[in-house]
């Protein structure tokens, strides 16, 4: 007995939806729009103008409103047949075919013009929405590691408590180690900015201060007090790097979204703009 | 001497008070007694603006006093009002500590060390009991108190709470979101206390939440401290508040006291009491909740019956109009008569006293069916017990046989099977003739069958000879098992305990009728295991198939009950039927095939280990992520709180998660689910479908919350409508808001989007396919495949 495609068995991912029916659906559109290009020899140059040039806008114009749907589809709970994966695996797959279908319509002239950038608009979203594609293979597994069993919450109420233990421990130590670990407790930030965000790291952590300030003291001897302030900041790093790593991680599973986004509104706005002057200024 | 007062009413929750009033409607001389300063302190105790229900609504209210759904507030004032005006005799700070007499001159002692003489006694004094005190110096101090009404009331304080049952674990745990807590126990542990609660709470211990304090031994209580003496010598505690939860004395004692018979020494069990509410004692009435009418209204309209019953008005039971209708397609028949005829002609019924009767054919369902009807069919998710008044059914066992039917007449009951496993139907019941059938929901039955000795017996025997028919003899008739059914037994494991260990020499068969049942080995040292058996399954059969030891551990993976056969009749019965022997002897060989499998798995017995671990043994039907797909958007959580008025039943990120295996915090649909053991509007269903879901007729109590050991349900009020798609399309999703304080809350939890085509909404919603919904046999059979 072996497992069938996908990992656990039952579960599905949404690029396998249905044995690939859409990657099938787009390899056969793409198939199609490809014979007919090669086989239509029109007057002048391939381009939009001609009757295959109409017939793959038309399809790409159906396909970038489709796509745009997403959207629409992906807010809308407990309604239509299909399930949400199903949805995302044709967004997936015929989105890529779009890229063959649209340039195909194009007949490959590019120039500096709305066309053009319509088309250009489209590429892009498709290459970003391959990044994301690209994202929510190889990070899933990374996003619940980072946690370490825990929830978010859990390791955020662990820090407080922390914080709690330490300033109890420190208080009757000097004040700078008490300013340091006043420090520690109100300045230590998760994100924050964008690198720190995204690098999952923070060089000016107070916490890590704290913590090389403690292993400064310990050098200098054995103290019960030092020695358990040292363990619990060593905990807190260690759960902070956590929830740094979580953070970095969901952010990079959402970053893309950032690119895909704007990129699709614009082209759907370029696509009209390009419908507009092809009928009303052709 | 002559009394004092006709009647002397103890109590003055709604029950009593009712009674009172009705007394003073009548102008009878009474008196009523309550043991706090003011009346019907139950309710005066409900949280400050709770909403209060009026259920049962089909029941019509027959009280002097008013009474309709609303707050706290109004409907304590519209009662107060009421009593002023009736004139009821209310004597405050009145315990009754002793009752003696007879009807006619009964004497009442008071705790003050006066008495009050009566000719008749209602005793209407709730459940709750006596609550403990502390026994220290300063017990009496402001900042001890014996209860909390609202732990959010309290913010940024140190507070002690003393005691390990499960309302001192609650409460600190519910302190412990806003203050500093401690909890001291007298002992090391807090095995008390139900699983889920202990467990919650040495979670909160060792996350440092909440401060134990072990073997604390209450020394005194000083203004702003507590002491106590431990192992490690005496402590003083500098605290803003002490909440001592040591316990209640159950009010049994002292109605014993009172000389009146309880029928079994259940914890739970309740006074017998006649149609009249009149006990074993000439003279003295039960009602309310000690009475088992645990509902507002029930009480209201039993206080004002109790009274009537007293002055011999003749007063027809509030229930007799509910009765008439259900029995109106049996034609022009009194009450009284169709009561009669089921215990009549109903053995199983036939050990019940007629106010049970009365109060189970109040919840029953009567079915008049023409031959050919269908009364359920295999796979239904219903659980409810039929019992057969007139006519026959016909049962169709064998799936892929319709002709092979076991026929059952007048008198027989059936359906005994998924009350008892919280299964699947597992076969098609068809009428066999016109018919009349009782059907008798599912909770009314457990009621029934703990409560009368004889419905228990009658229903096991019964069962356990279908059961071996149907699992392991197919075809063989009574008598040909009556040498193995006469060895039944049937016998409970608490969840972990061993049915039998490896090793052990195999002296039976234990056929698993309720829960379900690991099956494991030592493998390298440690148990590994290596597959599971629901209900309807058996184990055991290897070693008396082989005559050699135990070759491995079966565990309860839940609470279970398992009929145990007696390995040499067992074997006996085999012997003289080849086909039975081939058939066990398959599920030898399977069995062994797939401990072989799993043995060589690596990791797979433990993926099995953590599943059944997490109680999916008891599930239905049970989410699943697979954390190798899940990109945490969260759209499982939004679609959840999209269908179900903004309230999400699902935390996705809240659940234990094993092999890249996540169990969000989200309901299982449990085959016996605990939610519905103390509902008292019974207000949680079985859908057909499997579904477990809350109707709208919950009142709020959170007992189901407190009862779930997997944390699926929560109190919440409506959510205040959300965005439209347009403002999320632009502006993104709402922050789930917090209603206002003030709003009535009841239990939420999933109902698997029953109603919705399109199927969990969660499942349906989930970009990437990361998240299944999956019945455990599927879930458990898959894991056996290599990882």
């Amino acid at each position: 007995m072996s497992a069938p495609v996908g990992r656990v068995g039952l579960h599905e991912s949404f690029l396998v939806y249905r044995r690939y029916r859409y990657l099938k659906a787009a390899c056969l559109l793409v198939l199609v729009a490809a014979v007919a290009y090669a086989a239509h020899s029109p007057a002048h140059a391939p381009n939009g103008g001609t009757w295959l040039g109409y017939a793959l806008g038309g399809a790409s114009g159906a396909l970038v409103v489709w796509l745009a749907w997403f959207g629409i589809r992906k807010r809308t709970y407990g309604a239509g047949a299909a399930p949400l994966r199903g949805w995302l695996s044709g967004h997936v797959y015929l989105g890529l075919a779009l890229v063959v279908v649209s340039t195909l319509h194009a007949g490959f002239q590019m120039g500096w013009n709305v066309h053009t950038l319509a088309w250009a608009l489209v590429m892009g979203t498709v290459a970003s929405g391959l990044a994301g594609v690209a994202v929510y293979i190889r990070y899933p597994m990374l996003l619940s590691a980072s946690r370490l069993g825990m929830t978010v919450q859990d390791l955020l109420s662990q820090i407080g408590e922390i914080d709690r233990e330490c300033r109890a421990v420190g208080l009757p130590l000097g004040d700078d180690v008490n300013a340091v670990l006043v420090r520690s407790s109100e300045e230590t930030r998760v994100g924050g900015s964008f690198r720190r965000l995204i690098s999952g790291r923070d060089p000016s952590c107070p916490t890590h201060a704290a913590r090389l300030f403690v292993e400064r003291l310990q050098a200098g001897g054995d103290d019960e007090r030092i020695r358990r302030l040292h363990a619990h900041l060593v905990r807190k790093e260690e759960l902070l790097d956590a929830l740094r790593r979580h953070v970095r991680i969901a952010a990079l599973l959402k970053l893309w979204l950032f690119l895909h986004i704007p990129l699709s509104v614009g082209a759907l706005a370029a696509v009209a703009a390009h419908v507009f002057a092809v009928f009303f200024y052709w | 001497m002559s009394p004092d007062v006709r009647i002397a009413i103890v109590g003055s929750g709604p029950a009593g008070l009712s009674a009172a009033a009705r007394a003073a409607e009548q102008g009878v001389s009474h008196v009523l007694l309550e043991r706090a300063d003011h009346p019907s302190d139950t309710v005066f105790r409900f949280q400050k603006g709770k909403f209060v229900m009026s259920t049962p609504d089909a029941l019509p209210l027959r009280s002097p006093l008013p009474f309709a759904a609303g707050r706290r507030e109004e409907v304590l004032a519209g009662w107060q009002s009421r009593v002023v005006e009736l004139g009821v005799s209310f004597r405050a700070n009145a315990e009754v500590k002793a009752i003696s007499g007879r009807r006619g001159d009964f004497t009442l002692s008071l705790a003050d060390g006066g008495s009050v003489r009566a000719e008749t006694v209602v005793l209407a004094i709730g459940l709750q009991g006596n609550i403990n005190r502390l026994a220290v110096p300063g017990a009496d101090l402001p900042h001890i108190q014996y209860q909390l009404d609202d732990p959010d009331e309290y913010e940024l304080e140190r507070i002690v709470v003393i005691g390990a049952g499960d309302a001192a674990i609650e409460n600190a745990l519910a302190l412990s979101r806003r203050n500093t807590v401690y909890i001291a126990n007298r002992g090391d542990e807090f095995a008390r206390a139900k699983p889920a609660n202990e467990q919650a709470i040495m979670a909160a211990i060792s996350s440092g939440r909440i401060v134990p304090i072990w073997n604390a031994e209450t020394l005194r209580a000083a203004p702003g401290s507590i002491a106590f003496s431990t192992p490690d010598g005496e402590t003083e505690i500098a605290c803003d508040r002490v909440i001592a939860r040591i316990g209640a004395s159950p009010p049994r004692r002292f109605v014993e006291a009172c000389g009146v018979a309880f029928p079994s020494p259940d914890r739970d069990a309740l006074p017998e009491c006649s149609a009249q509410y009149e006990s074993n004692v000439p003279g003295l009435y039960i009602v309310g909740a000690l009475g088992g009418y645990p509902l507002i209204k029930q009480a209201l309209n039993q206080g004002y019956e109790v009274v009537e019953h007293i002055l011999g008005n003749p007063v027809e039971p509030a229930d007799a109009p509910i009765l008439r209708k259900k029995f109106e397609g049996l034609g022009n028949v009194a009450v009284d008569d169709v009561l009669e005829s089921v215990r009549n002609r109903i053995p199983l019924l036939s050990g019940l006293n007629l106010l049970m009767l009365r109060e189970m054919m109040a919840e029953a369902n009567i079915h008049r069916l023409r031959r050919g009807d269908t009364v359920f069919r295999r796979n239904d998710y219903t659980n409810s017990l039929f019992a057969i008044l007139d006519g026959a059914v016909d049962i169709e066992v064998d799936p892929a046989n319709p002709d092979r039917r076991v026929r059952l007449d007048a008198g027989a009951f059936f359906g005994e099977m998924g009350l008892i496993s919280g299964r699947r139907r597992n076969a098609t019941v068809l009428a066999a003739s016109d018919c009349v059938l009782v059907e008798i929901p599912r909770r009314t039955m457990l009621r029934l069958r703990a409560a009368v000795p004889s419905v228990r017996a009658e229903l096991d025997r019964e069962a356990a000879i279908r059961q071996i028919q149907s699992h392991i003899a197919p075809g063989l008739d009574r008598d040909a098992l009556a040498a193995v059914a006469d060895t039944a037994e049937i016998r409970s494991f608490a969840a972990g305990e061993a049915l039998f260990n490896e090793g052990e020499p195999g002296d039976a068969l234990y056929l698993i009728r309720k829960g379900s049942v690991a099956v494991s080995r030592r493998i390298g040292g440690r148990e590994t295991v290596l597959s599971y058996a629901p209900a309807g399954h058996y184990v055991g059969e290897m070693a008396l198939m082989t005559d050699a030891p135990r070759t491995a551990t079966v565990r309860a993976a839940v609470a279970c009950e398992a009929v145990r056969l007696e390995g040499e009749a067992f074997k006996s019965l085999i012997a003289g039927n080849p086909a039975i022997r081939a058939s066990v002897e398959g599920v030898f060989r399977d069995r062994l095939a797939q401990n072989a499998r799993m043995g060589e798995r690596e990791g797979a017995g433990d993926v099995l280990g953590f599943l059944l671990s997490q109680g999916i043994g008891e599930a239905t039907d049970v989410l699943v992520i697979d954390e190798t797909l899940c990109i945490g958007c969260d759209n499982c959580e939004r679609a959840c709180a999209g269908t179900h008025g903004g309230i999400s039943r699902l935390d996705r990120e809240a659940g234990p998660s094993f092999a890249a295996l996540l169990l969000p915090t989200s309901c299982r649909h449990c085959e016996h689910p605990h939610c519905m053991t103390d509902c008292p509007p019974d207000a949680i269903h079985r859908s057909p479908d499997g579904e477990v879901y809350i109707d709208d007729s919950c009142i709020g109590c959170g007992n189901c919350e407190r009862n779930c050991p997997y944390g699926v349900i929560r109190m919440a009020a409506p959510a205040p409508a959300g965005r439209s798609l347009l403002m999320r399309l632009l502006f993104g999703e709402a922050p789930e808001t917090e209603a206002q304080d003030d709003a009535p809350k009841k239990a939420v939890k999933c109902d698997m989007c029953r109603g919705i085509e399109t199927g969990p909404a969660c499942v349906h919603a989930c970009p990437t396919g990361a998240a299944l919904r999956m019945s455990p046999e599927v879930l458990l059979s898959v894991r056996e495949r290599p990882i």
